[in-house]
């Protein structure tokens, strides 16, 4: 292999080899709109996905509310976040200890699906 | 006007047709590409290259500015055609899709387009990746690295393997050169 040889070759494949536009950016530019579309499906089925992750979180406080040591054990989670503990303290002034373990549990699971998501989308 | 120019009008303005203006600047580079590591598969290209475009428009607010837009662009056009790649090979070897060659638009001759093509072939799919954008398309081995999402060592080695391979096969063309 001389020089010689990578320059017959490279001037070969580097010729430029132009494509002339022939109405394919205007055929992209109509489908501009459909791309926000697009954008906006996916960010309701994110937005479901959340609410899926919701339900089942308050499905999991709810069953937690059931079990002692479990509900001890979401106690101590929750205690151990600041921001829970403040959604803690409200909700114990609600009196609503069901609704507490629900909507803490809710919220904790969602907090952790939303990163990934936020990331996506961000 | 610099692409940055019209990127951030669509991004302010929502201007669809500076959008346009980056299509038409680009849309030659990664049609040409797409064919290229399509063995000439017109249609299957534009269709890709259709949504390497609209891919882009999506997600236009994550291009950071720090790099060119047009990498950023070919990078996007390799994922959709890895995609693509990955979806075919349930179906069949991706160096076995049909080879369908396309005319010549440029001013190479017909004759080494097809002999070209089908020298293609024999590169592996990693081999004709980096001879496209490095020796047909003229990236640098750096930007090239940055598209495909390898090391700079990889990229070099391929362009070697893969230039032996088209050297040997297109010799007879070395006189006419």
């Amino acid at each position: 292999m001389t020089d010689q040889d990578t320059d017959w070759l490279d001037d070969k494949l580097g010729v430029n080899n132009y494509i002339p536009d022939d109405g394919f950016s205007a055929r992209v530019v109509d489908q501009l709109p459909q791309a926000w579309l697009s954008n906006a499906e996916s960010m309701r089925r994110g937005i479901l996905i959340l609410c899926g992750f919701f339900a089942a979180g308050v499905a999991v406080g709810m069953l937690a509310m059931q079990i002692g040591p479990l509900k001890q054990a979401v106690s101590f989670l929750l205690s151990r976040s600041s921001m829970m503990a403040a959604l803690n303290h409200f909700m114990l002034m609600m009196h609503e200890p069901v609704v507490l373990y629900s909507v803490s549990g809710g919220l904790f699971i969602v907090a952790f699906a939303a990163i990934p998501l936020l990331r996506r989308w961000v | 006007m610099q692409d940055a120019d019209f990127i951030a009008r669509v991004l302010v303005e929502g201007d669809q047709r500076a959008f346009g203006e980056l299509v038409k600047r680009h849309q030659s580079f990664v049609r040409n590409i797409l064919r290229t590591w399509l063995h000439g598969n017109e249609a299957r290209a534009d269709d890709l290259a259709q949504e390497t475009f609209l891919k882009a428009y999506r997600n236009l607010r994550q291009f950071n500015g720090q790099g060119k837009f047009s990498t950023w662009l070919y990078k996007i056009a390799y994922n959709e055609f890895r995609s693509w790649a990955r979806n075919e090979r349930e179906h069949q070897n991706i160096d076995e899709i049909a080879y369908e060659p396309s005319e010549p638009s440029g001013q190479v001759s017909h004759d080494f387009r097809a002999d070209l093509n089908r020298a293609l072939q024999l590169l592996s799919l990693e081999q004709r990746s980096v001879v496209v954008c490095c020796s047909m398309h003229g990236m640098t081995h750096q930007e090239a690295a940055e598209v495909l999402g390898w090391p700079l060592g990889t990229v070099k080695t391929h362009l070697l393997r893969g230039k032996e391979i088209l050297r040997n096969k297109l010799a007879d063309w070395a006189e006419r050169a």
